[in-house]
């Protein structure tokens, strides 16, 4: 945090004094100037925000939620988002809109417990938008761009509606709690259906961002907000027996919002993860389990609370069948929401003191939710009808309506049992038949509810007479159908898209038509591009994040490995030339590194033979001055290796070569004595000849052993059978290797020492290691050569402070690549120009910045979800998306060797963050250095004209996802209905509580 | 001068009561039935329900978004729909050989992986593939008298020349396979001099052998032998109808343990390979032969079908009982005995067949419907099976189901039997809208017998008030058939014919 104060935060900063100052009036009983305070407070936070709105608009990086959550490359749609989606500013946010709820509803007065209330929470929740950074001023810099999976245009309606959806169910429910208000009910329906909205909106968002096909994945903050809207629903159907309980749930429902906004802040979530735990957050967790308290309160003091119990029997002895439905319904709703209430709790109360905790998400919330919230489901909507339709049809009719679902229920599942009914092919047959149930009751009572609403109609049209229809009625009743039709939607299309299994992988070739399912897609061309604007990935990289320590040690290892390895290379190179011996060491360790042998091998002399243990370190002889036959039997894996000397400091400082012989089982002849002449799991034969033996492996390479190690069952083979067995005059080994630590090689008549340090070494090692010859010799006609060598670029480079590089202050945002694709459908063309992104600063941040696209073609209810993947291009050590290639050849024109090299290191370190995060330390730092240097190398040489499209084409990879746009289509009817009945409650006229009076 | 009569029926719900109140004014040269209250009632609304969700339930499920998905991830040689099969059939140069298969059949899942490897090979003379059992295909297994899965059947030019019931044994399946196969298709002549080889030595004593396998050898030693040895018979009889012997015995594997009883000293394996050498000769023989395997048409045993008939019928009976229709009849029946008019037994056909064609009228329309909506008209029938459940638990639970309608009409008995008729459908329609979406969804000529026997349901009780007009008895009948038990079984034994038409449609029977 810095010093200083900024002007957008005057206001806020006067409001939450404002506040302070109302709650300490009230508590001194002056409540004409608590309520006189409390109202310019909160007129003074909503105007706050517009000024607060301001540095994001005209991109104040002073203001540190601008400096971390914007840059220049934004539009205005974008940088206003930023000022709501940040981790502070979004809590402001909830405020304004919190203040705005309590303007609304105190524009008729209002109670004292209400201003009271309100008072409390918007204090707390600006001070933690406080705490979390909503007013702190950033050091001196630029930005470093909004998150790359928030860069889409639903940052602007998700956490608009989510967050208003929030505060307005918060204030209408304390609203409630301290009496009944027609305008407060209405605040919660529209509070609601603004939550619902902005559900759908991040649902969508990740279907169609994410990739993966998926619009749910139980991420804590879905769970969260889905908390909410279940107490939000549980609270709108605490009517007729249930209407005692409606205290209790409404304080429980007050208590889920803190606890949501504390999930959303706390770092509990994978993909909501903008910030952690701190103290900021955990007051919001405080006021939550304030008002948990308050639940428990009225549950257990409260005597119309109490009363519960008897109505609800009251209702079962009556046979009053609405009643028993809402019993029914609602009580299924108020079980989901305090499970998955409960799901939230215990884990945010062990994160806020420090533990380590998770909510169950992705799979394992599939089977942490799916077996409880599933038959409640079933059971709420079950008892739709008999609500809706209980006049019309009479219990006898809602029993039949039951018997005939039942019985085709019952269909359903054996048809799914014995295989004639198959819903999801690639899904489990449990998933199956689950589908198949729900799908039967949930389309049963869409029916039902679809007559219901249609009934007066239908009435009225067969009658001649105007019915009298009530629109209140009518809308909730569009409402439940919207909500049967997501539910159908959410059965149908749910396995397909979580399921990664069902995305199938098609190749599109610059041209081709490409059949995928019924569609064919060709792809028509390809665009590069920079995207506008500059990045600091300085200020908030260095020394603070995991990326920058990571990059620095690889940068630290290159000087340690590359650079001397450069040098030395440089030299030999030349020596090369004239020195043969280097020549021939070169040319056998490159022609000749491996033998495979097709004849047993059989060495023959005379010496001692000397049995090793490698854990206590004695030495226990076993013949002296003995004939020695070993007979290795075929076929042998023979490797002529070279192997670095590497000093402490970590540098190579040389070589020395090595004779290893592999084979299935080895006889070893000799006239042994001991207490065990049998070698086992950690002891070997150590075996000095008196004179060399010489073996021949082929015509240029002659070995001649002076000493060698033999180690029985070292290589895998059969370990059932032990080490070996002792044989008449010896033993036999299985699976052994042999050393040959001692010695020399002929090739070519020239004389090569073994396992001792030869000369250029380490340049032989280079030169023939798989793989690293190449790379070296890449780098070495590479700028990077030149670059590595440049004692001014490496002292820029040296820095003794763990994580601290020149990484660029300014540099390139990110790049694009746009891809023109056709999609043939029906005889019908389409033309779509999916943009797979790279965004720099999520690669800085360990958070990735590739965002690939998807194209989504309807086919009635189904899409055909296409996921477009970016080209890619091999390096010697990894496969890398050519965007980031792409990027940093563009980001390389700008910078200074050192800040493009700071900054391939830091890119690499994002790249392999997934990779390197179980590795330890020096493991990480070597594969990220091995990604610079190829990132390095593919950069230099990258040209759009000369990408892998053109030469492989790139993958889509495509799932079919039945019946998902009924979700959407759902959604909108209950949204719109609950819009439309949010007004209804506004403007109509009655005072008489309907929570109270039994409307149906 | 003017008389009344009444006939009122009285309907309970839970919050009110309804009087349907039938009325006759009889003045010169006109009847005049009126109905006092209209509304509709709590059947209806669930049967509208149940119609609607059954829909939205069969179209997403069986056709529309599933059935898209389950197209897109199946697999090129698995074929789950009988236009797949039929086009492969057609198109394909190559014999192709079929596998029969179900997803619920243990024995499949263990053949599948064998036979896949050759569905994968496309340089094979023989193109192999598998036939999933399901809705679609359903009927195929059925014109191809597959009874038990897995089946293997071998066809030629679109027609089945071999066939193989149940799982294949050895050492090695695919291989045993691909031989059954390439023998079955002729495709194999290496292969067969083996086989010839074996069957020299071992069955020549007894039935001799040909020279070598081609046409006319094989001629030779047939006709040769023909009378005295009953192979050489039977497979006379084979090549002359292009039938695999094996057809007789009821499989290669019958013919095979034949074969391997007769003969103590071949192995199982031998035997099993004689069986499709004999197979393979009689194929070589008749290759380019146009006749086909014999084919069982078990559809008309199906006892589906009699559902498809009897549906109808019970809910045109059934309709004549709704309170809307019944007190018409009584109303008639009365007036006409009040005036003493004594109507023959020629009468009573005559307004039977002067109400079915009302109803007919009505019916055809489904009839021309059904015709009209091509595919859709698969969920039809599982609709209708629903629609017909619904009625029928809806009249056993006693809940009216039937909407009024007022009408006048000439009192002659041919003109009130024809808008009797019209009336009946419409004023019951939600009882017999399964019968009528039945109707839509069958086959011309199935169609044409349901609204036959739909018709004739419907008019049955006209026909005998006419009668009950000449004889007491008669009317007695009407009065046993308005009496609530009567009434409820009927509805009951509705209620299961729409489970089985469900059941059916489902493919779970």
């Amino acid at each position: 945090m810095g010093l200083g104060m900024h002007y957008a935060t005057i206001l806020p900063l006067v409001a939450l004094g404002g506040l302070v100052l109302s709650l300490i009036a009230a508590s001194l009983k002056k409540y004409k100037l608590h309520k006189l305070l409390f109202k310019y407070s909160t007129l003074v936070l909503v105007i706050g925000w517009l000024i607060y709105m301001i540095p994001f608009i005209i991109l104040d990086y002073r203001l540190a939620e601008v400096a971390e959550n914007s840059s220049d490359g934004l539009n205005l749609i974008f940088r206003m988002a930023t000022s709501w989606s940040g981790g502070g500013s979004s809590l402001y946010f909830f405020s304004t809109i919190t203040a705005l709820g309590a303007l609304y509803l105190s524009r008729r007065g209002g109670g004292l417990f209400l201003s009271i209330a309100l008072g409390i929470i918007l204090t707390i929740s600006l001070s933690s938008a406080t705490l979390n950074g909503a007013f702190d001023i950033a050091e001196e810099g630029g930005g470093i761009g909004l998150n790359p999976l928030l860069k889409s245009y639903w940052i602007v309606p998700h956490p608009l509606t989510t967050f208003s959806g929030y505060s307005l169910i918060l204030v209408s429910s304390l609203a409630l709690l301290s009496s009944y208000r027609r305008d407060a009910i209405a605040l919660l329906i529209l509070g609601w259906s603004l939550l619902s909205l902005g559900i759908t909106f991040g649902a969508y968002w990740s279907y169609e961002t994410f990739g993966w096909g998926g619009y749910w994945a139980w991420d804590p903050v879905e769970v969260a907000e889905l908390a909410v809207w279940l107490g939000a629903v549980s609270a709108l159907h605490t009517l007729g027996p249930l209407a005692p309980l409606r205290k209790p749930i409404l304080a429980m429902l007050a208590s889920s919002v803190p606890l949501a906004l504390y999930v959303t802040r706390s770092g509990l979530s994978p993909l909501h993860s903008f910030a952690s735990a701190n103290i900021g957050s955990v007051i919001l967790l405080s006021l939550g389990i304030g008002f948990l308290g308050l639940s428990i309160y009225y549950l257990s003091f409260d005597e119309e609370s109490k009363s519960a119990g008897s109505a609800v029997k009251k209702a079962l002895t009556n046979r009053d069948m609405p009643g028993i439905s809402i019993i029914i319904g609602g009580g299924a709703l108020i079980v989901m929401f305090i499970y998955v209430y409960s799901s939230l709790l215990a884990p945010s109360i062990l994160t806020a003191i420090g533990k380590q905790a998770t909510i169950p998400n992705m799979a394992e919330g599939v089977r942490f939710y799916h077996p409880v919230l599933y038959p409640l489901i079933l059971l709420a909507i079950v008892a739709l009808p008999g609500f809706f339709l209980a006049r019309e049809v009479g219990s006898k009719g809602y029993a039949s309506i039951l018997i005939i679902t039942g019985i085709m229920s019952l269909t359903a599942v054996t048809g799914v049992d014995r295989g004639v009914l198959e819903l999801a092919p690639l899904s489990p047959n449990s998933t199956n038949i689950l589908m198949a149930l729900g799908l039967v009751v949930s389309t049963m009572m869409a029916g039902m509810i679809l007559v219901s609403l249609l009934y007066p109609l239908l009435a009225g049209m067969l009658s001649g007479r105007v019915t009298r229809i009530k629109p209140r009625d009518i809308v909730a009743k569009a409402i439940h159908l919207g909500m049967l039709l997501t539910l159908i939607g959410i059965l149908f299309s749910g396995t397909y898209a979580f399921n990664d299994s069902y995305f199938k992988t098609f190749k599109l070739k610059l041209g081709e038509e490409t059949d995928i399912g019924d569609a064919k897609v060709v792809l028509e061309g390809f665009e590069f591009e920079r995207s506008p604007g500059s990045i600091d990935l300085y200020t908030h990289i260095s020394g603070k994040r995991t990326t920058s320590f990571l990059a620095w040690q690889a940068v630290n290892f290159l000087k340690a490995d590359i650079v001397p390895a450069i040098r030395e290379v440089r030299l030999a190179a030349s020596e090369a030339r004239v020195n043969s011996t280097i020549k021939a060491i070169k040319e056998l360790l490159v022609n000749n590194y491996f033998i495979y042998g097709e004849q047993d091998l059989i060495v023959n002399g005379t010496g001692d033979i000397i049995m090793t243990d490698i854990i206590t370190n004695t030495n226990l002889t076993l013949a002296v001055n003995t004939i020695i036959k070993m007979i290795f039997k075929k076929p042998l894996n023979i490797t002529i290796d070279a192997s670095p000397i590497v000093s402490e400091s970590g540098e190579l400082s040389g070589a020395w070569i090595g004779v290893g012989v592999g084979s299935n089982g080895v006889i070893l002849l000799a006239n042994m004595s001991g207490p065990d002449i049998m070698a086992g799991s950690h002891t070997y034969y150590n075996i000095i000849f008196s004179n060399p033996v010489a073996v021949k492996l082929n015509d240029e390479v002659t070995v001649y052993i002076r000493e060698a190690a033999l180690y029985p069952g070292l290589l895998e083979g059969n370990g059932s059978k032990g080490f070996g067995r002792i044989i008449d005059g010896g033993v036999e080994l299985f699976n052994p290797y042999m050393i040959v630590v001692g010695g020399y090689i002929t090739y070519n008549g020239i004389e090569i020492p073994l396992s001792t340090v030869i000369d250029r070494g380490l340049y032989l090692y280079v030169a023939m290691s798989r793989g690293q010859a190449e790379v070296l010799e890449d780098a070495m006609s590479s700028t990077l050569s030149k670059v590595l060598t440049d004692d001014k670029v490496l002292l820029l480079l040296s820095s003794s402070e763990p994580g601290k590089l020149p990484f660029p202050r300014s540099t390139l945002e990110g790049v694009k690549l746009k891809l023109h694709l056709k999609i043939i459908d029906d005889d019908r063309e389409d033309y779509v120009t999916p943009v797979i992104r790279f965004e720099a600063n999520g690669e800085a941040l360990g958070i990735h910045g590739l965002v690939t696209d998807t194209v989504i073609v309807e086919r009635g209810l189904s899409d055909l979800y296409i996921s477009v993947q970016p080209p890619k291009r091999e390096g010697y050590f990894n496969v890398y998306h050519e965007l980031l290639i792409y990027y940093l050849r563009e980001a390389s024109q700008q910078l200074e060797p050192e800040e493009y090299l700071s900054l391939i290191a830091l890119m690499s370190a994002g790249y392999n963050i997934g990779g390197v995060r179980s590795m330890d330390h020096s493991q990480a730092g070597f594969q990220v250095e091995q990604s610079l240097i190829d990132l390095y190398l593919l950069a230099e040489r990258f040209d759009p004209l000369n990408s892998t499209i053109l030469s492989e084409g790139i993958d889509v990879m495509v799932k079919v996802v039945p019946g998902v746009d009924l979700i959407w289509i759902g959604v909108a009817i209950m949204v719109a209905s609950g819009i439309l009945s949010s007004i209804l409650y506004a403007r109509a006229t009655e005072r008489r509580h309907p929570l109270h009076n039994n409307v149906y | 001068m003017y008389t009344l009569y009444f006939y009122v029926s009285i309907y309970k719900f839970p919050d009110r009561i309804i009087y349907i109140i039938h009325g006759e004014i009889n003045m010169p040269g006109r009847l005049r039935i009126t109905v006092k209250q209209v509304n509709l009632n709590a059947g209806v609304i669930i049967l509208l329900g149940v119609v609607i969700g059954g829909t939205i339930y069969f179209y997403t499920t069986l056709a529309g978004p599933t059935e898209a998905a389950l197209k897109f991830y199946s697999e090129p040689h698995i074929l789950t729909r009988a236009d797949d099969f039929n086009e492969l059939l057609k198109e394909e140069e190559k014999p192709v050989a079929v596998m029969f298969s179900s997803k619920t059949c243990p024995v499949c899942r263990v053949m599948e992986p064998y036979w896949k490897v050759l569905c994968e090979r496309d340089d094979l003379p023989v193109s192999f593939n598998i036939l999933m059992l399901n809705r679609d295909t359903m009927q195929l297994f059925l014109d191809y008298n597959v009874m038990e899965t897995p089946t293997f059947i071998v066809f030629i030019n679109g027609k089945p020349v071999a066939r193989h019931v149940g799982g294949f044994n050895g050492d090695n399946i695919t291989s045993i396979m691909l031989n059954w196969a390439l023998a079955s298709s002729g495709r194999a002549p290496s292969f067969l001099d083996e086989e010839l080889d074996m069957f020299k030595k071992h069955c020549s004593e007894c039935h001799g052998a040909p020279e070598s396998i081609d046409l006319d050898s094989i001629k030779k030693w047939i006709t040769l032998r023909e009378d005295s040895d009953p192979l050489a018979a039977k497979l006379s009889v084979s090549i002359e109808y292009g039938v695999p012997l094996s057809e007789y015995y009821g499989g290669s594997q019958n013919l095979a343990r034949v074969i391997y009883e007769m003969k103590g000293d071949l192995s199982g394996e031998q035997a099993y390979k004689l069986a499709l050498f004999l197979d393979s000769i009689a194929l070589i023989e008749n290759e380019g032969s146009n006749k086909t395997g014999s084919k069982l048409d078990i559809s008309s045993t199906n006892p589906v079908l009699a559902a498809f008939i009897a549906v109808p019928f019970l809910t045109g009976l059934l309709s004549a009982l709704s309170p809307c229709v019944f007190p018409l009849l009584m109303v008639y029946a009365t007036t006409t005995l009040a005036k003493g008019r004594m109507l023959s037994r020629i009468d009573s056909i005559k307004a039977l067949v002067a109400s079915a064609s009302g109803v007919a009228i009505i019916g055809a329309l489904f009839l021309i419907i059904g015709e009209s909506i091509g595919e859709l008209a698969n969920i039809l029938v599982p609709i209708a099976g629903l629609a017909v459940l619904a009625s029928g638990v809806l009249g056993y639970m006693d809940i009216p189901s039937f909407i009024n309608l007022g009408v006048a009409t000439k009192r002659s008995l041919l003109g009130f039997s024809f808008l009797y008729g019209l009336l009946a459908v419409q004023c019951s329609f939600p009882l017999v809208a399964g019968s009528l979406l039945l109707i839509a969804s069958s086959k011309l000529e199935t169609g044409v017998f349901g609204l036959a026997a739909f018709a004739v349901g419907v008019s049955i009780p006209v026909s005998i008030v006419v009668l009950s007009s000449q004889t007491p008895k008669f009317k007695s009948i009407l009065g046993k058939m308005d009496n609530d038990s009567f009434r409820r079984y009927s509805y009951l034994a509705l209620a299961f014919m729409g489970f089985l038409l469900v059941i059916y449609s489902l493919n779970l029977i």
